[in-house]
């Protein structure tokens, strides 16, 4: 046992230092390339400009409307940190992300997102808008995962089969296809033409908001303004499920202990049960578990098209709005999210499967 | 030694790669996408010798060219489908006729044409392009035609729709220029501009006839250049800023009714809104170009006869349709854009999937060769990226070039591919590692290893050739990797400039909620980049059958 406490805590280590280096090297990209300057210069300057407009029409004075915008831009600098060189500003992004810290924002495109007012905490705004990916994203992984799991077993016998090949070209069909393509043609097709969707996906912010008010409405609601999202991942995402299960069954198919089986005469479903799906199990827990985790982060095109109140969105929005803090917390997140996830496959492997061991 | 081995290396590898093509070819897939291959690059590269090279600043965000279309209108086939339209007309008049009025000192040249419209369907707008025109210079002052266009409409009704605010471009390479000079010249006779007037000092020569080669003059009238400003007050002047916002629906219809909206505001009626409704008149409308010189010096109406004000006019009635593919909300032609968009998207495509195959095997071979502290190095740095999550850091990095390098588009594409390049060797170097691994432990390596051979000859000549059916195939499935990232960052907002097929899509996009019929915008790229993508899935699947025969199945 102490040998898989070692092994397992030197993947803890290397995982924990991947983390960090991310970390290190977004905040690196975010404050290097003059990204988040420049775009914070933007916002400190439309601010200015507002602020001047606005106190002209009650001062008449010029100068002195000149030394209140000046003092109201320093201000504002000091607020957003840009009278820091860049190095200071990136390590104190580092150690608050990495300590948890992820600050308040005060962004109007964000907080209505969130359907809250500003200022909110950076924290509570991904709370709020994880479970909104998950009912699009995760949901739609799921289903077809479910799908795959039960239609890839029935298609091993009968490789080459018409729905064997149907299976193959179709997963060759949707791998070519972008995802947010189909959502654009479908939003086109069945909300605008066919009237069948709704056009406006944020209205789900209230809906679920309102969940435990009245429960049974407000549920039918929500899938109401889920159902073509879904639909639309589901399509998109399901011929890489069939044809990556499918591919880990063909391989052990092929295995000595399979022929063995069908020598013996055991029955086709008995074989595929108890010889074929338990061994082909693990590589396929571990795409299932890793997808799972990465859909938490979202679809960022995806949600945008669909204008989805997600983590997508909050991305794109972040990373638009130049909040940098944002776009630390939301890469902290996603990323510790998948370390974990990854962190417990490993450590599944190891306790079930000796051999690894050893490596 | 090297000299020897080269041909040898070469030809074997020419040889590997034939045999991969011909395994390739015997399978149905593998048959389909080649042949697709064939079509696409045969395209790219059709496209890429016909089309200008300065295409993006010279036709696609050329407002001038853009002006000449009608925006959002589907293409011209729709019509054989039963839709009805109407037509798009482009004619270029340089016949007229011409009538001397000696007492009045004027001259008077028309050019015609007719316009026939059958279904009932309003045109866009119309707008007539002079090219070369004549001024005349009297001593220091210049006199220029005063054009009008005079449309006779099937109902009988002659009507004056457009009185010359005749726009005079003073720039030679007009049509394809986005930074023309332009100078208005509301009343060509009394007003002289500064631009002009040093030309025609310039250029006029003793007889006082005077032509402007390459110029283009033209007269527009689907836009209205803010004169109506006067207070609103009754229907007849709302009228009046109604058709000079929307002048084609009152040339090519009829009124059927009219409504105006009153309000009680402060004590008294005071009219809000009128609206009309308008029945668009199907039949055959003729329409004059008429172009006067006035006050003429005698000596110089003599001389004026054998020439033309213009050499001639581009007529353009904007339809309801256009060219093969419609046109954008800008009236970008579609079909040209889309064509551009193989050249750029196969560029795009091999560009990052070439050297990131490049970069994984040199980096894989390394590290499985030369093991020790490298292959540790290459083996983190694999495992770092592999962790980062790609499409923020491609944003974040994307967005600070395009704040940064608006101007050049160049950069921020290449800077976009640099990035996909950067973090899409990591999993194509593991898998070359594990090969050459198990390469190196071989006995035959040994064997060139004792009989002296060189690491360099023993990777090149053993191992590289060996690992080239992979490379191969992995650099033909990352293809449309790249292309698709692409346009979906350019779905996002991040504007390169470049139309690729994802921009327009992007543009589409944008404007969705505008052109929700718009199908014939929104489709074609996206079919297009899913054909080229399946190509590319299709032949990488029946490659891997070539290099994997594992995975054979039939």
């Amino acid at each position: 046992m102490v040998g898989v406490a070692s092994v397992l805590a030197r993947r803890a280590l290397m995982l924990a230092v991947a983390v960090i280096v991310i970390v290190l090297l977004t905040a690196l990209i975010l404050e290097a390339t003059g990204y988040s300057t420049r775009v914070l210069k933007a916002i400190v300057d439309s601010y200015v400009k507002a602020y001047r407009q606005d106190i002209s029409r009650t001062i008449r004075n010029e100068t002195m409307v000149n030394e209140l915008t000046e003092k109201y831009k320093l201000e504002l600098e000091e607020i957003y940190g840009l009278n820091k060189p860049w190095y200071v500003r990136a390590s104190t992004f580092v150690k608050n992300t990495l300590l948890m810290d992820f600050g308040i924002t005060d962004r109007e495109d964000i907080a209505s997102i969130v359907g809250k007012a500003p200022p909110l905490r950076v924290s509570d705004v991904i709370a709020t808008v994880i479970p909104r990916t998950v009912i699009m994203i995760t949901v739609a992984e799921i289903i077809c995962i479910a799908i795959a799991l039960a239609i890839a077993p029935r298609l091993v016998y009968k490789i080459g089969s018409i729905a064997d090949r149907a299976v193959v070209a179709y997963a060759a069909f949707t791998n070519a296809l972008p995802i947010w393509w189909l959502a654009m043609l479908f939003i086109l097709m069945f909300s605008y033409q066919l009237r069948v969707f709704p056009t406006d996906y944020r209205y789900i912010i209230a809906f679920i908001r309102d969940l435990s008010i009245d429960p049974i409405t407000n549920f039918a609601q929500i899938i109401y303004y889920a159902a073509l999202p879904i639909i639309t991942v589901v399509i998109a995402l399901l011929g890489g499920w069939l044809y990556g299960i499918r591919a880990q069954l063909i391989r052990v198919i092929r295995e000595d202990f399979v022929f063995v089986a069908k020598a013996k005469g055991l029955p086709d479903p008995t074989i595929t049960k108890k010889y074929i799906v338990r061994v082909a199990a693990p590589p396929i827990m571990t795409s299932i578990i890793l997808a799972l985790a990465g859909s938490i982060g979202g679809y960022i095109i995806t949600e945008s098209v669909f204008e989805w109140p997600g983590m997508g969105t909050l991305y794109y929005l972040a990373i638009s709005g130049g909040e940098a803090s944002i776009v630390m917390a939301l890469t902290y997140v996603f990323t510790l999210i998948y370390v974990i996830a990854r962190f417990i496959l490993e450590a599944l492997y190891i306790v079930l499967d000796p051999r690894i061991r050893i490596t | 030694m090297n000299k020897q081995v080269r041909p040898s290396r070469l030809k074997a590898l020419a040889a590997s790669l034939r045999d991969i093509l011909g395994e390739t070819w015997r399978q149905g897939t593998g048959k389909a996408s080649l042949i697709l291959m064939v079509i696409l690059i045969v395209i790219a590269t059709y496209a890429a010798v016909v089309m200008p090279p300065n295409f993006r600043d010279a036709v696609w965000d050329n407002i001038e060219v853009q002006g000449e279309n009608p925006s959002l209108v589907p293409p011209e086939w729709t019509k054989h489908i039963g839709v009805p339209y109407a037509p798009h007309a482009v004619v270029m008049l340089s016949e007229l006729t011409d009538k001397l009025d000696l007492d009045n000192q004027i001259y008077e040249f028309n050019y015609t044409t007719t316009y026939n419209l059958e279904h009932e369907v309003l045109p866009q707008g119309i707008i007539a392009k002079g090219y070369e025109l004549l001024v005349v210079a009297v001593g220091n002052y210049t006199i220029g035609p005063r054009c009008r266009i005079l449309i006779s409409r099937p109902d009988g009704i002659t009507g004056l729709y457009a009185d010359t605010s005749v726009t005079l471009t003073v720039s030679p390479e007009l049509a394809w220029s986005r930074s023309s000079t332009i100078v208005k010249l509301s009343e060509s006779e009394n007003i002289k501009p500064d631009l002009l007037y040093k030309m025609v000092i310039k250029y006029a020569n003793e007889s006082g006839l005077l032509i402007l080669k390459n110029k283009v003059y033209y007269i527009e009238f689907n836009t209205a250049n803010g004169t109506f400003l006067e207070p609103i007050g009754n229907v007849a002047s709302m009228l009046v800023e109604d058709f000079a916002l929307k002048p084609s629906k009152y040339i090519f219809g009829e009124i059927s009714n009219i409504n105006a909206s009153y309000e009680f505001i402060r004590g008294q009626w005071s009219l809000q809104r009128v609206t009309t409704s308008m029945k668009p008149l199907v039949g055959s409308y003729n329409i004059t170009i008429s172009c006067r010189y006035t006050a003429l010096p005698p000596a110089i109406l003599s001389r004026i006869q054998s020439l033309k004000p213009f050499n001639s006019i581009k007529l353009i009635v904007k339809g309801s349709v256009y060219g093969f593919m419609g046109t954008d909300a800008s009236g970008r032609d579609l079909a040209l854009g889309l064509l551009y968009g193989f050249p750029l998207a196969i560029a795009i495509g091999f560009f990052v999937a070439g050297l990131t195959s490049l970069i994984g095997l040199i980096a894989g071979v390394v590290s499985g060769y030369y093991g020790g502290i490298v292959d540790e190095v290459i083996q983190r740095i694999v495992d770092i990226m592999g962790n980062i999550p790609l499409l923020p850091i491609l944003i974040i990095i994307a967005m600070a070039l395009m704040v940064t390098y608006a101007e050049a588009p160049l950069i921020v594409l290449m800077g976009i591919l640099i990035v996909l390049i950067a973090f899409g060797w990591g999993a194509l170097a593991i898998i070359v590692r594990a090969m050459t691994l198990s390469i190196k432990e071989e006995p035959y390596i040994e064997a060139a290893r004792a009989l002296g051979a060189s690491d360099k000859r023993i990777i090149f000549k053993h191992i590289i050739p060996q690992v080239i059916p992979y490379i191969v195939a992995n650099l033909v499935f990352s293809v449309p990797g790249a292309i698709l990232t692409e346009a979906g960052l350019s779905v996002l907002g991040i504007r390169h400039g470049y139309p690729t097929w994802g921009a327009i899509l992007s543009e589409a996009y944008r404007y969705m909620r505008v052109a929700m019929e718009a199908l014939w915008w929104v489709l074609p790229p996206g079919i297009l980049i899913s054909i080229t993508s399946l190509t590319f899935v299709l032949l990488g699947m029946a490659l891997e059958k070539v290099v994997e025969p594992r995975l054979r199945t039939a």
